[in-house]
């Protein structure tokens, strides 16, 4: 089977040392194992179509600034603050 | 202390408005019995103990002007530190959460606030409720109460060891793959994993939205009920909770289980531990002897549901676990020059071993080349959850055992089908999101075996009233 | 550009919607606020919470559908997309993958003489991303907009020019705008457009390899990069060279674009579906109550007033800014003798009238104008006494009345004021005499500002043609 873990954890942001790059391999063939052997049962797969919740458009109170950068490991100006992010991709 | 300790949540509701003691003292009870058995234990990540007297305290005004919130004003409870509560650090037993403090409560939590339930801490868990034996905590493990040197089951280890222990009365935990039941399985207490949808997962901090479920761990199927009856309930910032009003889970509870159909699923005989299968068998008898019907019925894809829940689980906790990043909240690594750098850096020495596997597995899934195995596994769901609300349009209940074996020592190396097996009958509730309850049933040299009834979607009343008959016929 | 290519270009337009609150959390929307305060723990992504879909936001998302005449979707569903960047709290963004909530429409533009459709290819609905503030030391994050619903619609590669982009993109702001679905400013951000650019040998069905120009925050700014990336790109094939798939900004300084990234093959946004949202299931009462609640659109009301009441193009358009103020101005038009004027009044002000509700009711528009058109007022007393109504509403003639605002028509006060200015002005009453006839102008100037506007030229015209020739006097 072929595929890079190096790829997996660059889509996923984790840092991985060659050992665990190592163990990884042999969790990602077995569960490929796994899916591959999966028996898919006959018969229809039910679908609900019940009317979901939404919510009305009303304003409620947000959270004071100070509230929501309680947590900030770092801020200033009522922002968070991070190390320069220029490139890549915006979202939106 | 001992007498409260060993009360049941509705036991001592009686107590306190009968004014024979007092909330205050419940709770210092409590905390009595952390003191003691903590430093073994484990059981508690956070105990807020000036809060829970001040709650003590207003529930006693409350009790003493016979005006009592609920059937749970001023019960002394627990809360598994991945539900949030307001002002009170919420970790997720994870290096990356460490001095986290919600500006929220989880929905659970503040249903629990408005009845009266004083919250004493926050509970130990597998990194976030990754695991099946509070083993993974970034802060080191819980032992089991019964027997220290053994694992108390997980994730939700924290919630089952504190209630076995007397350190509460009642806890709540999540149950994304089993983590309630497995844990009172093996802590010998009740768990209840509800009907996805039937407690809110606002504040929940899961890994699998489509699996997670707040569930409950507690002394006994009625406290259950009252506990369910004070969480349960539509909430409107959970999209996916049920409009379904709630059940009036304690009527009738006590009636027993006469003409009631149950199928034992044959599949579980064969899979679990010689004593485990003994008292799943007496329990079968025990029903027949209390005038239910128990068939035997094959659920052949059982063991396909596990990778099925570990393919979904993983590609769940792999979008749900991105927003750790360094960024807003949680541990931010220094000496980055760079955003990437940071998000990569904070990620990689704040999650844990098991965590960063998951998050891998299930990013690994959801590439464009694995696509095959996700969407697999996803058909696969479907189609078994229809054949088991099949199953249970004719059955009231089905019968499996909780987990294949009872508690096991702290690191003894357990053969990998072992732990492979171990989630194999607390999955396909999970996967199916039916309403599922371990009642302790018998046990194993002094260690407590439970068994597992599975209901229909949104049965909770008629499955708690079964494990009512089972508990009582324990004996 | 080299007449030997064609320029085939197709758009990704994203659309704040215009709702109360956010997509999915009860935050006031509010642009230009002080940072993080409209926040909660669901857009700023904290652990546990959870998004709840805005009604608001679907309902505007099916009518802008509507609008452009795409079929709307009754079962459509939610997805995850997921990548990394600082502004996106949650490292996902919800949005829909392969069952968007609207697809197959199309809107038809000017184009040369005639017109020429566009086909739509898909609209769906998704969240928008916080907003970085780039500084010295570091940079800045600001969740205010973070969840703010958008729609994206996406057309198919139809367009050849950048004329004809100019034209969908008016068309589209218009319709969208008079249908109160959003504001469409493109200097806030409400309205942003990603241009998908290739070229190809003429003759050629095939598709170039394309650029995606992002960042083009004015109609002008987009026009310019696409002629810029023609330019670019017909060089580059005229060298010789190859074209690949790449992100290109654009620098307004210079007007060129520049490469931003080169559009990885990797980049896997691992869609699923969101599984904290079940699917938006709509039924087809709802899809036609939503259709039968949009406006006509504002080329047709325009088409009817010129038909109609002889409504210039311009007039129209001033009135047609927002659909408060067409249907303020269609109310009152049914009302009033005088449309026309009316419609000439109300266009006076254009700023005022898109500011949004007309304060002012039918009744009294109609009776303003009215006025007007019976000549008890001039079209400056009418133009005030329509500020003095859009600050609180009244009956006009009443107000004239009170305030004496009336034309002065009662020759028994406009003689003895004629004598005045005559006497106070020899030198222009003996330019008339001597055959200087715009000596009289310069008279009735006079009378005007004395009474502020409210003399009755006609009668005061009367009046001093009577006196200089009744009076001749002798130069001195």
């Amino acid at each position: 089977m072929e595929f890079s873990i190096k790829a997996v954890a660059e889509l996923a942001n984790l840092r991985l040392t060659p050992e665990e790059e190592e163990q990884l391999r042999g969790d990602f063939e077995e569960i490929l194992r796994f899916a591959s052997a999966l028996q898919e049962p006959d018969g229809p797969a039910h679908e609900e179509d019940e009317p979901p919740f939404l919510r009305e458009d009303c304003p409620a109170a947000s959270l004071t600034r100070e509230e929501t950068l309680q947590n900030a490991p770092e801020a200033l100006g009522g922002c968070f603050v991070l190390p320069r992010a220029i490139g890549g991709e915006s979202g939106g | 202390m001992d007498k409260v300790c060993g009360m049941t949540a509705l036991g001592l509701s009686a107590a306190l408005r009968r004014r024979e003691l007092s909330a205050r003292e419940a709770a210092l009870a409590c905390l009595a019995r952390m003191e003691e058995r903590e430093p073994q234990l484990h059981a508690y990540l956070t105990v807020s103990r000036d809060e829970a007297l001040a709650e003590a305290d207003a529930a006693d005004r409350r009790l003493a002007a016979g005006e009592p919130l609920s059937p749970l004003d001023g019960v002394p409870m627990a809360v598994k530190d991945n539900l949030c509560t307001k002002g009170v650090r919420t970790t997720c037993a994870s290096r990356m959460l460490e001095g986290f403090v919600p500006p929220y409560d989880a929905e659970a939590v503040s249903r629990l606030g408005r009845a009266g339930a004083v919250l004493l801490g926050k509970t130990n868990l597998d990194e976030f409720a990754m695991g099946s034996d509070t083993g993974t905590s970034a802060f080191g493990p819980t032992a089991n109460p019964i027997d220290p040197s053994r694992v108390p089951g997980g994730s939700s280890g924290g919630s089952a060891a504190a209630v076995a222990a007397g350190e509460a009365l009642f806890a709540l935990g999540s149950d994304t793959g089993g983590s309630v039941r497995q844990p009172a399985a093996l802590c010998g207490v009740v768990g209840l994993r509800p009907t996805y949808g039937r407690i809110s997962r606002y504040g929940l901090v899961g890994f699998g939205p489509s699996l997670d479920q707040v569930g409950l761990v507690t002394k006994d199927a009625r406290d259950c009920a009252a506990v369910l009856a004070a969480t349960a309930g539509f909430d409107p910032h959970d999209a996916t909770s049920s409009r379904q009003s709630p059940g009036a889970y304690l009527d009738g509870i006590g009636d027993g289980v006469r003409g009631m159909r149950a199928a034992l699923v044959r599949e579980s005989l064969a899979e679990a531990e010689p004593c485990v299968r003994r008292e799943l068998l007496r329990a079968v008898a025990k029903l027949e002897s209390l005038g239910a019907r128990v068939d035997e019925l094959s659920l052949p894809f059982l063991k396909d549901m596990l990778p099925a829940y570990h393919i979904l689980g993983s590609a769940e906790a792999s979008s749900n676990l991105a927003r750790f990043d360094g960024v807003r909240y949680g541990f931010r690594a220094s000496g980055v020059s760079d955003w990437r750098q940071l998000i990569r850096e904070s990620r990689s020495r704040g999650f844990g071993l098991e965590v960063k596997r998951r998050i891998l597995l299930g990013t690994f899934v959801l590439t464009k080349e694995q696509r095959d195995a996700y969407e697999k596994a996803r058909r696969l769901r479907r189609k078994t959850a229809s054949s088991m609300a099949a199953a249970l349009s004719y059955y009231d209940f089905l019968l499996l055992p909780t987990s294949p074996e009872v508690a096991w020592k702290r690191g003894e190396k357990r053969d990998p089908v072992a732990m492979y097996r171990s989630d194999l009958f607390v999955v396909p509730a999970s996967i199916a999101g039916l309403p599922a309850v371990s009642v302790p049933f018998g046990e194993e040299n002094g260690l407590p075996v439970g068994v597992q009834l599975v209901g229909r979607a949104f049965g909770e009343r008629e499955l708690l009233r079964a494990a009512c008959a089972v508990e009582e016929g324990r004996a | 550009m080299s007449t030997r290519y064609e320029t085939v270009i197709g758009l990704e337009t994203h659309i704040e919607l215009k709702t109360e609150t956010k997509a999915f959390c009860s935050c006031a929307v509010e642009f230009g606020a002080e940072p993080n305060t409209h926040c909660c723990p669901v857009c700023t992504g904290m652990p546990g919470a959870l998004p709840v879909l805005n009604a608001k936001a679907v309902e505007f998302a099916v009518k802008a559908g509507l609008l452009l005449h795409c079929r709307v979707s009754l079962r459509s569903k939610l997805d995850r997309k997921n990548y990394y960047y600082p502004d996106l709290p949650k490292a996902y963004q919800i949005s829909q993958y392969d069952q968007p909530i609207c697809t197959g429409g199309w809107l038809e533009i000017p184009s040369g003489g005639g017109t020429k459709r566009i086909r739509i290819e898909r609209l769906h609905l998704e969240e928008d991303a916080g907003k970085l503030i780039h500084g010295e030391g570091g940079t800045l994050l600001d969740c205010n907009r973070c969840g703010v619903p958008l729609i994206e619609i996406v057309t198919m590669p139809d367009f050849r020019s950048a004329e004809e982009v100019t034209a969908y993109l008016q068309l589209l702001r218009e319709r969208i705008r008079f249908a109160g679905l959003s504001d469409c400013r493109m200097n806030e951000g409400s309205l942003r457009c990603d241009v998908n650019l290739s070229i190809r040998p003429l003759g050629s069905h095939a598709l170039g390899e394309r650029a995606e120009l992002k960042n083009l925050n004015s109609f002008q700014f987009a026009a310019k990069a696409i002629a810029y990336e023609e330019r670019r790109q017909a060089a580059v094939l005229d060298a010789g060279g190859a074209l690949f798939p790449e992100t290109r900004g654009f620098d307004e300084g210079t007007g060129e674009t520049f490469p931003m990234r080169r559009k990885e093959s990797q980049s896997d946004y691992r869609f699923f579906p969101e599984p904290d949202l079940p699917p938006i299931v709509l039924t087809q009462e709802q899809v036609a109550r939503w259709a039968s609640e949009l406006p006509e659109l504002p080329d047709v009301l325009r088409e009817r007033w010129r038909a109609t009441y002889g409504v210039n193009r311009e007039t129209a358009e001033a009135l047609t800014v927002t659909r408060a103020a067409a249907e303020a101005f269609e109310r009152a038009a049914a009302l009033t003798r005088f449309p026309k004027l009316l419609a000439t009044l109300l266009a006076a002000d254009p700023a005022r009238l898109a500011e949004g509700e007309i304060p002012v009711s039918a009744e009294h528009l109609a009776a303003l104008s009215d006025l007007l058109g019976e000549k008890t007022i001039g079209s400056g007393t009418a133009k005030e006494l329509l500020a003095l109504l859009w600050k609180e509403d009244q009956d006009p003639r009443e107000a004239v009345g009170r305030l004496g605002l009336g034309k002065i028509t009662d020759r028994a006060v406009l003689e003895p004021l004629t004598r005045e200015i005559l006497a106070d002005s020899p030198r222009a009453a003996a330019d008339y005499r001597a055959g200087k006839k715009a000596a009289l102008q310069s008279l009735l100037g006079q009378a005007m500002r004395r009474t502020q506007g409210r003399a009755d030229p006609d009668v005061t015209r009367e009046l001093f043609l009577a006196s200089l020739q009744a009076e001749p006097r002798k130069e001195e």
